[in-house]
């Protein structure tokens, strides 16, 4: 009994080593650590775990333009962020200021408090637009603003 | 405009990868599990790897858990139904469930060691009724849980 | 028969609740000084043999530790060869060359903060945490390269700035693309001209 204890054990933590060199893409470990498994003839179950989109980052392709030109970047972000901290974090990464930005997905112009997962931003390569005002126009916005 | 959540679009390869490598290592056919695996760890998708539940003692505990937190002076003693080849991440959901307190927030200790979200309760020795685990519950502060209280909404 | 199987089930229920209530003490005292049970607990295994307390080794001992491992780590050399996604790691010992030549020079440039990540994440176990840390490079590594950052030492270099993280490394690395942006924001100016480089980024929309 304590044979088959430790036995249960070893194989436990030999599929937790698996989980973890496979998420990592680490195919070499991986591959040891199957052939372990499979020496052991470990009824194992596999299976892929639902990623939960609303709380992992993810690579936004952000397409920024101006009134002349255009350019592809990747940006990390949480998709249940909104647009109001988007901006902010596109000033503090690449010193844009929130009133020049104007972020556009799919048909829709983004609303501050709204968040990315709400105009449809769920997974990795999803594409996200943003223009860039000229300060002159920023400024012109704000005072029709007030 | 999608308003639904699209599911990844290498879910169903990895569905397949992951259905025939259990098979493979079932059988011990290493060869190919090393093969399915390459492949599988290309894609680089969540996974959850187990051993059949079948394993495993199957008789319900009735576990004895002490709950903490940083202000708690002593424990509340609780009992809690759970079974041996249930994850840490398994009885943290069901705490939630039970309970209320998020998963983030809850840590569990059983004998000397702080217990991992994927080992069993059967690695950390959990066999009879009776037996002993605590439940430390972390600040929110100490957490930053601003992203969880996101979720509560 | 059944009463000294009984005895050594008490005495193992009876130790399970002390070490589980010690270790709750522990965890307890460290949220206090602000410090997660994953640390002290890494803490405790590897103080073990002293007996400083779990959150003074943290601030006397942690940091040296996390120099060791990074030393380790950078003393392996991976191969970032388009397609290879394993981990082969040439250890170069003293006096010994090392067997493949890859990109002789550059070494890993490693952070505290990914080290710190890396050793949580091990539990504690120094080897594992210098396998970690190397794996985890490894991924953002590939994940920069799959994004189009094929330099291996520029990336390299922009995640040793930004303490490991991929969202820091990317905008470094994008900077100087959006770079001409900043300059057409400010060219239909008409008065008066506003320096991009000022600090008081509020005055430039003002």
């Amino acid at each position: 009994d304590a044979h088959n204890t430790s036995a249960l054990q070893q194989t436990e933590e030999t599929c937790i080593e698996l989980t973890r060199a496979i998420e990592a893409g680490d195919m070499q470990s991986a591959s040891a650590f199957a052939a372990t498994l499979a020496r052991q003839h470990a009824t194992l179950k596999i299976q892929p775990s639902a990623r939960d989109y609303e709380d992992t980052e993810i690579s936004l392709a952000v397409v920024v333009e101006d009134s002349s030109s255009s350019c592809c970047v990747t940006v990390k972000v949480y998709p249940h962020m909104t647009t109001a901290a988007l901006k902010q974090q596109m000033f503090l990464e690449y010193g844009f200021h929130p009133r020049v930005q104007r972020w556009v997905i799919g048909q829709c112009l983004c609303a501050d408090q709204r968040t990315l997962a709400s105009y449809g931003v769920h997974q990795d390569g999803d594409t996200a637009f943003l223009y860039l005002l000229s300060a002159r126009h920023a400024r012109l916005t704000q005072q029709v603003l007030q | 405009m999608a308003s639904e959540v699209t599911p990844a679009v290498n879910l169903k390869e990895a569905e397949e990868l992951a259905l025939s490598l259990s098979e493979a290592l079932n059988s011990g056919d290493g060869q190919e599990a090393a093969k399915l695996c390459q492949r599988l760890s290309q894609l680089s998708v969540p996974v959850s790897v187990s051993i059949n539940s079948q394993a495993y003692p199957q008789d319900s505990i009735r576990l004895w858990v002490g709950v903490e937190d940083a202000q708690s002076d002593a424990y509340i003693p609780v009992t809690v139904v759970v079974s041996p080849d249930m994850t840490i991440a398994q009885l943290k959901d069901k705490i939630n469930h039970d309970f209320g307190f998020s998963p983030l927030l809850q840590r569990w200790v059983i004998g000397k060691r702080l217990a991992q979200d994927r080992e069993t309760l059967y690695s950390h020795g959990i066999r009879h009724d009776g037996d002993t685990a605590f439940l430390f519950i972390r600040s929110a502060h100490a957490v930053h849980l601003t992203r969880q209280q996101y979720n509560l909404d | 028969q059944p009463k000294p199987r009984l005895n050594t089930d008490l005495r193992r229920q009876k130790t399970m609740r002390e070490d589980g209530l010690a270790l709750i003490h522990q965890i307890r005292e460290a949220e206090k000084c602000g410090i997660s049970p994953e640390e002290v607990y890494a803490a405790i295994l590897c103080s073990s043999s002293n007996n400083t307390k779990p959150c003074d080794w943290v601030t006397s001992e942690l940091p040296h530790l996390l120099d060791e491992i990074c030393a380790m780590a950078a003393s392996v050399q991976l191969n970032y060869k388009a397609g290879d996604c394993g981990i082969q790691p040439t250890v170069v010992r003293d006096g010994e060359e090392p067997e493949q030549s890859s990109v002789p020079g550059e070494g890993v440039k490693l952070s505290r903060a990914e080290a710190k990540l890396a050793w949580l994440a091990a539990g504690g176990d120094t080897d594992r945490a210098v396998k970690q840390l190397l794996r985890d490079r490894q991924h953002k590594m590939k994940e920069l390269h799959s994004l189009g950052f094929r330099d291996s030492s520029q990336s390299e270099e922009a995640l040793r700035l930004s303490g490991g993280e991929v969202k820091g490394a990317l905008s470094l690395l994008q900077r100087p693309l959006l770079e001409p942006f900043h300059q057409r924001i400010w060219t239909d100016q008409p008065e008066p001209p506003i320096d991009p480089k000022n600090p008081d980024k509020q005055r430039m929309c003002r």
